[in-house]
């Protein structure tokens, strides 16, 4: 099965100042893809090379299987955006905005299923202009969705948002998933990329420094899971003498380990109590995005840049 | 949208209050205020064929609208042909206000064989002005300017052209620079449908409105956008 979108050394600059080189990557039917990346680091572009609004200078993007700056109506019925930042006309409401944009496709999604999906029952004949900023992000949603899209892009979908609309969001965007939709949303959240990606990007310099899953990435960043568990004191000085990442204070052995299974055999060859012991208190924890991220481009993806 | 429909209305009600009684230069047929309908129907179609599409569409596009309609399926041609036709419709509203006030409030009509000069100043003028106004929207790049930007381009030269007091009197290499431009070329053209004594002579206010029509189209194709300027 083909990539429902696929991006092929792609690069882009605005005069000298390159922003994409030789990104690549694709994502499959039915994912939530991920780019993640300091300002700057071509997120905005990437997006707009993929919705048509800009040719890459070099390389290839299919969206659909399409050229998206060729294929003109045909892709868009299909693929539904939720940009940046875009305004609504002023004068109509909210549900007349559904409707309009309902109007636009041939096979559109049913209108109050769209509005349950982005929780906007309750606003249906408010003015657009009397929206909140909450709002008129879940309107952007609601207009992306309209025609019933297979693909939805998504630009920074929650940046601005207090927690709460952040997690409706969240449920928004898990809700278009179960629909089947493949997702493809940049943020510069860290938990936002952890909490929903199937797969993230970390684009740095206008490349994808690494691409995989959350605890895919853990790995290419050589990074351990941590542990802790509690044996008998003198067991667990021995034992933590036996992992570098280990340490031992009394009877806690905490630490960060590359070989899970090396330290399971070495709890087997205890005695039955220290080991049980060792299991009753284990716990093991999965590196966090956002050491993982830190480890790969060795900086907080919030750092200053521009926006591009 | 109103005031689109209200500026030309309260224009022609100031202007004909001020001097509808003047003497038109060496005319002893006609009053001024015979001129001064002519001049301010040339400025509703100014006001809402260009003004008032350049700045909806430079908005428009300033705050991303634009941009958004491009990501539906949406023919872009369809889109903006929509909006030039809800154009032409405020715009030939304002116009019949205007002509309809010059009856009603100074008992000034258009001459019975002027109807040929007024469709042919309507019809060459608003797709004229429309051009222009399509094509200056390019040229904007925020919507706080808009306005202020659109009205700049045209106010002046509607006062030099006579829009508001058709006894104006400019020194001659004005009156010659002005005569290139297609506000007086469209004055000229709605004037001779009201005045009596028109001799019908139409080719060259005819001709600016063609040219000035050719070459805004030919920009605004080449300069339309629907994304907004990168900041």
């Amino acid at each position: 099965m083909t990539p429902v979108v696929e991006v092929d050394r792609v690069s882009k600059s605005f005069g000298a100042q390159p922003v994409l080189q030789e990104l690549s990557f694709s994502i499959e039917r039915g994912e939530i893809f991920c780019l993640l990346g300091p300002n700057g680091a071509g997120k905005t572009t990437t997006l707009e090379i993929l919705e048509g609004f800009l040719a890459p200078d070099a390389g290839a993007v299919g969206v659909l299987g399409h050229d998206p700056i060729t294929s003109g109506g045909t892709l868009r019925r299909r693929v539904g955006v939720v940009l940046q930042e875009s305004g609504f006309p002023k004068y109509l409401r909210v549900g007349e905005m559904i409707e309009t944009w309902r109007s636009y496709y041939l096979d559109p999604l049913p209108y109050d299923e769209i509005l349950d999906l982005v929780g906007l029952r309750n606003d249906e004949t408010k003015l657009v202009r009397k929206l909140s900023g909450g709002q008129r992000r879940r309107l952007d949603f609601a207009l992306a969705v309209a025609g019933d899209p297979e693909v939805i892009f998504l630009d920074e979908p929650t940046t601005g948002f207090d927690p709460e609309a952040r997690a409706r969001c969240w449920e928004t965007i898990v809700g278009l998933r179960d629909l089947g939709k493949t997702v493809l949303l940049t943020t510069h959240y860290l938990d936002e990329a952890e909490h929903l990606a199937d797969r993230v990007a970390v684009l740095r310099d206008g490349a994808a420094g690494a691409i995989g899953s959350s605890q895919e990435l853990a790995q290419l960043a050589g990074l351990g899971v941590t542990v802790s568990f509690r044996i008998p004191s003198d067991e667990a000085r021995v034992l933590a003498s036996g992992f570098p990442g280990l340490e031992a204070s009394h009877e806690l052995v905490e630490g960060e380990i590359d070989d899970i299974g090396a330290l399971v055999r070495r709890i087997e060859a205890l005695d039955e109590r220290a080991a049980q012991r060792a299991y009753a208190s284990l716990r093991i924890q999965p590196p966090s995005l956002e050491k993982t991220y830190l480890a790969l481009v060795g900086e907080p993806p919030s750092a200053a840049g521009t926006e591009s | 949208m109103i005031f689109t429909f209200l500026l030309p209305l309260m224009v022609l009600a100031l202007v004909g209050m001020m001097n509808s009684g003047d003497d038109l230069g060496d005319r002893t047929d006609i009053k001024a205020i015979v001129f001064v309908v002519p001049g301010v129907l040339a400025f509703a179609v100014v006001v809402a064929a260009y003004a008032h599409l350049a700045t909806r569409i430079a908005v428009l596009r300033a705050e991303g609208v634009l941009k958004r309609i491009r990501t539906t399926p949406m023919d872009p041609r369809t889109y903006l042909f929509a909006h030039l036709v809800s154009n032409l419709i405020t715009t030939m509203l304002a116009c019949a206000s205007t002509v309809l006030l010059g009856v009603v409030a100074f008992d000034v009509s258009p001459q019975a064989d002027g109807a040929a000069a007024l469709t042919l100043g309507l019809v060459l003028g608003i797709m004229c002005f429309a051009s222009l106004g399509l094509a200056l929207s390019s040229v904007i790049s925020h919507a706080d300017t808009a306005a202020p930007i659109t009205h700049a381009t045209y106010l002046p030269l509607a006062l030099v052209s006579g829009v508001f007091d058709p006894t104006i009197d400019i020194p001659g290499w004005l009156e010659m620079l002005v005569s290139l431009f297609p506000v007086r070329a469209l004055v000229e053209i709605l004037t001779s449908a009201y005045d009596p004594m028109a001799d019908g002579t139409l080719l060259g206010p005819s001709l600016v409105l063609t040219l000035w029509g050719i070459a805004a189209i030919a920009i605004a194709l080449r300069t339309f956008k629907w994304v907004p300027t990168r900041k």
